[in-house]
């Protein structure tokens, strides 16, 4: 959308903010700091496990990352497949692992390739069976109930045996994704979407659409009864009911910052991840060089929510929630704890820490008049408000700086004009922390446009109020 | 004597009109108007025959007429054709005292402001005013106290 052509409310841009726990106001997102570990090829996989931290690499390998500041994760063992982004799935205990290879099991110690079972892709758990999908074919192959290493289906099986169905029989491409949704499977061939309707023996399949194609297997996401996916062509896609019953059909989502999801898609890098436990899920339409994500705060309404970017300094992967507490990213080779613990990001020279930019931008006001600003408050809290740093929270109005915000003030005066800090002590006297304040700036400023942008590369802050008062003048039609 | 310079008038218009940080207002626009609001009291000062504004000069026939001539103070056997003094006297100087304006040539904030201090006030008023004006403000407390200002001037009254 273009900046003059959204509401009042809305920001035309929105770098590494995000929605605090007091609903509604935005902060700076919490840095990654240093990594809990760096691998020697890029993260492909994270995944949370009875307490531990799994990360999968493109050269197929799985670790255990510890999360006690031990940065050398011990190598747990080899993906089936490399060069391939895993898919898990906890079932019975046991974690199953799909990396385009044969199906692998993990039970805390050791990790084994189960011989008899399918390649698969996708791996997810219903109605007591294990069941995976493979991009190769139109089959979607169950376990045994009850038995996730039992895969070869008898010559005369009962209902408790393991199961085969095909999806689209030589149709549409071959299945690139499943979702288990509420009462339904999706299933995303390379360019049509099926559903898997009922619990065996009662299948029935139904097919939805013949006119998208999902980028690829890491690509859907099933959101409290939504189903959405990245489309190759038409960014992020929704699947939700229609009037019909029993209707599902696609849909444009989010169509306000589609075409920057448009933009970035790529078919072999995207990704969607659902983080629950924040209400949001989380849109990594990028290529391999793309540095940006975009949250969605769907707790703020299915079709219209909120959605900012947070910028890394490097290429996301995977993130991970174990709970409402943690949060861990896989970013480049590392993996980062985000869980909030850190107000740095490694973005500087050689991956020095610095404090994380972040940046956002009004609606873009303009008319036949001109605008007179007269005054602006901001109330704004630190987050981290011991940060001593020079760099300001700084707000511009179109280019002119119009207000530099500090969240502490030194107000030492130095003795004798002698600069030097006293035994060594570089730690100001009577440093001042301001932890919530007001800010008000007066001073007249005309301008034929106003669009407010904040920059801010100092203390991360929370942002309570912002008012700015401003009269049109000047009709010139 | 002038000891103020356009410098000093910035730093009160800036607070005046509410720029301190100097995002609205030029340098360039504040010293344009500074020179006007000079030019005019010097016009208003001549009009109240204010004697500090009478220079005197030394001319001959043909003696080119100073920028700042604004008229004769006075009856003289001297009159001007267009840009040149005329006399009777050919090329004995006479010496004439004429109103002579003042504000010319005002271009940097380190010019002097050619007027005594006790002007400084009407012309920060004035310079105030053509900035508010052009943001539109309403500026009838700036008239008043530059009317004020005027009529509290040197010279002779508009009633007298």
């Amino acid at each position: 959308m273009s900046p003059e052509n959204i509401a009042q409310n809305e920001l035309c841009e929105c770098v590494n903010m995000t929605y605090s726990s007091e609903p509604g106001r935005l902060r700076t997102r919490a840095g990654i700091g240093e990594a809990l570990a760096t691998f020697p090829a890029r993260v492909t996989g994270l995944c949370w496990y009875k307490d531990q931290l799994l990360a999968t690499t493109i050269d197929g390998k799985l670790y255990h990352v510890w999360l006690n500041g031990e940065t050398e994760a011990p190598l747990i063992g080899d993906l089936t497949c490399a060069n391939w982004r895993p898919y898990f799935c906890e079932y019975g205990g046991n974690l199953f692992i799909a990396s385009h290879g044969v199906l692998q099991k993990y039970d805390g110690t050791t990790l084994t390739t189960i011989s008899g079972a399918p390649n698969a892709d996708v791996v997810y758990a219903r109605a007591g069976r294990l069941f995976c999908s493979y991009h190769g074919n139109d089959a979607i192959r169950g376990s045994a109930v009850g038995d996730p290493l039992s895969w070869t289906v008898p010559v005369s099986p009962t209902d408790a045996d393991p199961v085969e169905v095909q999806i689209g029989y030589k149709a549409v491409g071959s299945i690139v994704a499943v979702v288990p949704g509420l009462t339904d499977v999706i299933v995303f061939k390379e360019h049509g979407i099926f559903r898997l309707i009922g619990e065996y023996p009662d299948w029935s399949i139904k097919e939805v659409s013949r006119d998208e194609a999902i980028a690829n297997h890491h690509c859907t996401v099933a959101v409290s009864g939504y189903v959405y996916y990245l489309d190759n062509r038409k960014g992020l896609r929704l699947l939700q009911g229609t009037q019909g019953y029993e209707e599902i059909t696609p849909a444009e989502a989010l169509p306000k910052v589609n075409r920057w999801i448009r933009a970035r898609m790529d078919h072999d890098f995207g990704g969607l991840w659902h983080l629950p436990a924040r209400n949001i899920f989380v849109v990594n339409p990028n290529d391999s060089s793309g540095k940006e994500i975009m949250p969605c705060f769907y707790e703020f309404g299915q079709g219209e929510m909120p959605a900012l970017i947070w910028k890394f300094p490097d290429v996301v992967h995977a993130i991970v929630e174990p709970d409402r507490d943690h949060l861990y990213i896989a970013v480049g080779n590392g993996v980062y704890d985000m869980s909030g613990v850190s107000a740095y990001d490694p973005s500087g020279e050689d991956g020095a820490l610095e404090l994380v930019e972040s940046s956002f931008t009004t609606k873009l006001f303009t008319g036949f008049n001109a605008y007179l600003v007269k005054r602006m408050t901001i109330r704004a809290g630190a987050f981290v408000p011991d940060i001593m740093t020079d760099e300001q929270l700084r707000v511009y109005i179109n280019d002119v700086l119009y207000h530099g915000i500090s969240f502490f003030s030194d107000e030492s005066d130095y003795v004798y004009a002698n600069m030097d800090a006293v035994y060594g002590n570089d730690n100001g006297l009577y440093v001042e922390f301001k932890d919530l304040a007001d800010f008000a700036k007066h001073n007249l400023l005309r301008q034929n446009t106003v669009q407010v942008r904040f920059e801010n590369k100092g203390t991360p802050f929370e942002l309570t109020r912002f008012a700015l008062e401003v009269v049109p003048v000047g009709v010139t039609a | 004597m002038p000891s103020k310079t356009i410098n000093d008038a910035s730093v009160v218009i800036r607070q005046r009109v509410n720029d301190k940080d100097k995002i609205n207002y030029t340098d360039e626009e504040i010293v344009a108007d500074v020179a006007t609001a000079c030019r005019y009291l010097s016009q208003v000062l001549i009009a109240r025959r204010s004697p500090e504004m009478i220079v005197t000069v030394d001319i001959v026939d043909y003696a080119a007429v100073p920028e700042a001539f604004h008229s004769f103070v006075g009856q003289w056997p001297v009159w001007r054709e267009g840009p040149v003094f005329r006399t009777s006297t050919g090329g004995h100087a006479v010496t004439v005292r004429y109103w002579s304006t003042r504000g010319q040539g005002l271009s940097s904030l380190t010019d002097t402001i050619p007027f005594d201090e006790i002007y400084f006030d009407a012309i920060v008023t004035a310079a105030c005013m053509l900035l508010l004006n052009r943001d539109e403000f309403d500026t009838t407390k700036e008239q008043g106290i530059l009317q004020t200002l005027e009529s509290l001037a040197p010279g002779r009254g508009a009633a007298s």
